[in-house]
């Protein structure tokens, strides 16, 4: 369980995080995402005590991370998989956390093993590429057994099967009941990974739930008709509360209104439907439209479109 | 009870000295240098003896036997900086960090690996010099010459054992003021951070303080030249202890403060300030 009352943090005069609270609830994997810049990363410093909050408090099971006695049994996390002195081997990094915290050698061999990286453990990690460092950190996140686990974008860098393997290997973590904090910018990956999402935009908490509530409450998705009576189709599905989004000659894109009640309606109306299709938005889509206008860094044409 | 002890920070940071290249480097160097630097002076002094009167007036060959040492005032501070600077410089002080919370304990692990294997190095590098160096003076024969005639004829070059008078300590002392200075370089990285900007001013503080001071009036001069790190190092393995400068003991002494007041500052740092 980690909760955050109120954190706001200040590096001069610039707002990196500001009054944002919320509680990670252990059992599912919760996505973190924001844009670039949105101060997520800090967030994560802030819950493993590494920076202190300018105001408010970071809670992780009951207290602040630096009160924990068994750090690395109780958290497990991986910030930066590059952060590991180049010239050291693999297992000699995980040896040393380990012995801080008296997690004995067997279990750093057992890490290597299950995060596919023993037969590379007496190499340098300068040498690693960016998708074994991500495995690596991952190891040292797991290396206590910990009930809660935090990763800070842990799919950067991996290969399409690393990726499947993060995403189900995180998944089963939390079936087992442990925590699971997952920050990333992919939100394609994290509509497959997670089941509770938090979002936020210039330090500030935009969206928390479950994606799919998210997802609804962005308006659920569109509806697309094409008819040879497309005019008469829309004044009838407008009266029942539809709005068209777009529409060319025959076919029409809508939204507040479903599929099956513009099935009905035209079937009542008698008009003809050639083609009747339901376009969910994806997290993606709602992501876009939650952090538009907090996004530190836009382009031209968004901004245009928005 | 708690994982995080000061044995099992010790431990980890054990590992992480011993794991990568630079401190097993730095260790070689050290003993290299401060035993070639002391044999080349020796030989310099077995072939001048005779001829050169400067050299003999008030000729220590307890401390001349370790003249390498001064070199390697340079390689422990930067020994000293390192272990911690690279830990800023790879961000793996935040892996660190997350494993030990309590950073008093990370820092009381470093000060231990850095006292450790600086001290038995050095201490080995010294009692080496030190033996190489008085076999040397001892098998030196200086033939009387004329105007020469403070030497007795057939002698040897002026040489101690351990059990002369102040030989051992001197021995001891330079290996635990080496060992000192690593502990300076250590506080400077905790405050500093970055590897460059604190060997600079480790270097500064040893090699440019006496410059700076030399411009002061001669009053103020040698009083505070005694306490300059350049100068402690000298005190603490002579013979005899000169006009304005500090016996032995008080020389390790200062160093102790210097070192204590830069790790205390260091760790107030480290435990206020964002990893």
């Amino acid at each position: 369980m980690i909760q955050l009352e109120h954190v706001t943090k200040k590096f001069g005069n610039n707002v990196a995080v500001n009054d944002l609270s919320f509680t990670v609830a252990p059992g599912v994997v919760t996505g973190f995402l924001g844009p670039n810049g949105s101060g997520k990363s800090t967030t994560m410093r802030m819950i493993l005590g590494l920076d202190s909050p300018t105001k408010g408090t970071a809670i992780v099971n009951g207290k602040p991370y630096r009160q924990i006695q068994r750090p690395l049994r109780e958290v497990g996390a991986l910030l930066d998989a590059k952060a590991v002195h180049p010239g050291r081997s693999a297992r000699n990094h995980l040896l040393a956390m380990a012995a801080s915290n008296k997690i004995p050698a067997s279990r750093v061999d057992e890490v290597l093993r299950l995060t596919g990286i023993d037969g590379v453990a007496k190499r340098k990690a300068g040498d690693f590429s960016l998708g074994m460092s991500q495995r690596l950190g991952i190891a040292g996140a797991l290396l206590g057994d910990p009930h809660t686990l935090l990763f800070d974008e842990p799919v950067n860098g991996l290969d399409p099967e690393g990726i499947r393997w993060v995403r189900e290997f995180f998944q089963s973590l939390a079936h087992e009941g442990r925590t699971v904090l997952v920050s990333s910018h992919l939100m394609s990956e994290m509509s497959l990974m997670a089941t509770n999402i938090i979002v936020i935009g210039k330090g500030a908490l935009i969206a928390q739930g479950s994606i799919d509530d998210i997802i609804s409450a962005e308006g659920g998705g569109t509806v697309s008709v094409r008819s040879p009576r497309l005019a008469d189709l829309i004044a009838t599905l407008s009266a029942h509360g539809a709005h068209v989004v777009s529409s060319d000659a025959d076919t029409a894109s809508l939204s507040g209104i479903t599929a099956e009640t513009v099935g009905d309606l035209a079937l009542t109306a008698g008009i003809a439907l050639y083609e009747l299709a339901t376009h969910r938005i994806t997290l993606e889509d709602a992501f876009m439209d939650l952090t538009r206008s907090s996004a530190e860094y836009t382009t031209s044409n968004e901004k245009s479109s928005s | 009870m708690s994982d995080v002890t000061p044995l099992s920070s010790i431990r980890a940071e054990i590992i992480k000295f011993r794991s990568i290249r630079s401190s097993q480097w730095g260790m070689g160097v050290l003993l290299l240098l401060t035993v070639g630097i002391s044999l080349l002076i020796d030989l310099g002094v077995k072939s001048r003896f005779a001829e050169r009167p400067e050299i003999r007036l008030g000729f220590d060959p307890t401390a001349n036997s370790m003249g390498g040492v001064f070199l390697s005032q340079l390689v422990v501070g930067v020994v000293g900086v390192m272990v911690i600077t690279n830990e800023y410089s790879s961000g793996s002080i935040r892996t660190s960090l997350a494993a030990v919370p309590r950073r008093n304990l990370l820092v009381l692990g470093k000060v231990f690996i850095v006292t450790l294997s600086v001290f038995v190095v050095t201490e080995i590098a010294t009692l080496v010099s030190y033996f190489v160096g008085q076999s040397i003076y001892a098998g030196t024969k200086i033939a009387a010459r004329s105007g020469a005639g403070v030497l007795p004829a057939h002698s040897v070059i002026p040489h101690t054992s351990l059990s002369s008078p102040g030989a051992l300590r001197a021995v001891i002392f330079a290996a635990l003021v080496l060992t000192l200075l690593a502990l300076c370089g250590l506080g400077l990285g905790l405050i500093v951070r970055t590897t460059a900007a604190s060997i600079s001013i480790y270097v500064a503080l040893l090699l440019v303080a006496p410059i700076l001071v030399g411009q002061l009036p001669a009053s103020w001069s040698d009083h505070i030249n005694q306490y300059l790190p350049l100068n402690l190092l000298n005190s603490a393995i002579s013979q005899s202890t000169g006009l304005n400068s500090l016996s032995p003991v008080a020389a390790v002494l200062t160093l102790v403060a210097y070192a204590a007041v830069l790790i205390g500052v260091g760790t107030i740092r480290l435990n206020r300030r964002d990893a």
